[in-house]
């Protein structure tokens, strides 16, 4: 009786440390796909961001006009200041779960700063793969302009077919601050070191590099 | 509950709720300084880049671009930012017969601005880190130094 109502405290104690535990350590463990897969994401974010979701497509979107009294031709960054966006560059068909834990990312990020996540444009596609693949780059996906850093991160292609699929998570990760044409920082990842997705230090490392300080030559 | 119950349960939830568990072990990580000819800032990027790797959970061993090249035969040809991972498995061996789990390797130029990172965990594969144009503070380091560990616990098994 006695043993068994200790085994049970300690076992329930034990039970409340294991979270703590795994999020202490990115678990490299895939997740199990869920057999209906999610193409676009919701706006689930705080109103100011939801209401910057409501303009335009992304797609040869101008740049905002300029404040009056600004010079003839003022700088993007003028009006991008405090703007970003996170591009979700996917290369496979997203999974439930990965499309929960990009919602949490937005959630998460929106809090902080003014946020726009969204699916890669095609353009944004374009350039971020030339990155990633290290080929020949092109110039800024125009719409760019209206932030101030641009983060995209690259979702890499599941494993596994329909009903078994499974989560690769994040692969490459670029940071472009406009007009500057180069990323800032560059990540590419080959073979099966991606991390979850879900990985709690995630929001936390993407708002930490929004105030890395530019040091151009 | 009279005293000697409470001191039972107390020792049972002790013995239950120790940190550490059965086959834990930190992530070995040889960080490679490959700098070479470089000056006393570009040492100290470095530097600060593998005290920001070392930590509770994981146990960082340093070695210089030269030893590394001593280890490797051969050494791959081109920047090390290309080096494929399977070039890198000879540096793993550890003279006890164990292994690292990561090999991280870093140059760090604060002239130029750029800080190149290679990380080859124990997952097959390998992640490159560059930054570029801008501040290599403290701040910068550490972030990036997130960055790395993030991607050397990949396939970390104890």
């Amino acid at each position: 009786m006695l043993r068994t109502l200790a085994l049970g405290l300690a076992l329930a104690l034990s039970c409340t440390r294991g979270p703590a535990e795994v999020e202490a350590r990115p678990n490299p463990l895939p997740t199990l796909a869920e057999p209906r897969a999610v193409t676009s994401l919701p706006a689930s974010a705080p109103p100011q961001a939801r209401a910057e979701d409501a303009g335009p497509s992304l797609a040869g979107e101008a740049a905002p006009p300029a404040p009056p009294g600004t010079p003839e031709a003022p700088k993007p960054e003028a009006s991008a200041k405090g703007r970003v966006r996170v591009s979700i560059l996917a290369r496979g068909e997203l999974l439930r779960s990965e499309q929960r834990a990009l919602d949490g990312l937005k959630t998460a990020l929106a809090r902080r700063v003014t946020l726009e996540l969204g699916e890669a444009t095609e353009d944004e596609r374009t350039f971020a793969v030339a990155h990633l693949d290290e080929a020949a780059a092109p110039s800024l996906p125009a719409a760019w302009s209206a932030f101030e850093t641009v983060i995209v991160l690259e979702v890499l292609a599941p494993r596994g077919v329909k009903p078994s699929r499974f989560s690769r998570g994040l692969g490459g990760v670029l940071i472009v601050r406009p007009p500057r044409v180069a990323p800032i920082f560059v990540e590419r990842v080959e073979g099966e070191v991606g991390t979850p997705l879900g990985d709690d230090t995630l929001p936390v490392s993407l708002r930490d590099a929004l105030s890395l300080a530019e040091d151009p030559a | 509950m009279n005293r000697p119950r409470t001191i039972i349960v107390a020792a049972a939830l002790a013995l239950f709720a120790a940190p550490v568990e059965a086959g834990d072990r930190p992530l070995a990580v040889l960080f490679v300084d490959m700098n070479e000819d470089s000056g006393p800032a570009a040492r100290s990027c470095t530097d600060a880049l593998r005290a920001r790797l070392a930590g509770d959970d994981t146990e960082v061993t340093r070695l210089d671009a030269a030893a590394l090249r001593r280890r490797l035969d051969p050494v791959p040809a081109g920047p090390f930012l290309a080096w494929p991972s399977s070039a890198l498995a000879p540096a793993k061996a550890r003279k006890d017969g164990s292994s690292f789990d990561a090999v991280v390797l870093a140059e760090c130029r604060p002239d130029a601005r750029t800080l190149d990172v290679l990380v080859a965990p124990a997952a097959a594969g390998r992640a490159t880190l560059r930054l570029r144009d801008v501040t290599l503070d403290r701040r910068a380091i550490g972030w990036l130094g997130a960055a790395v560990l993030r991607r050397a616990w990949v396939g970390f098994s104890p």
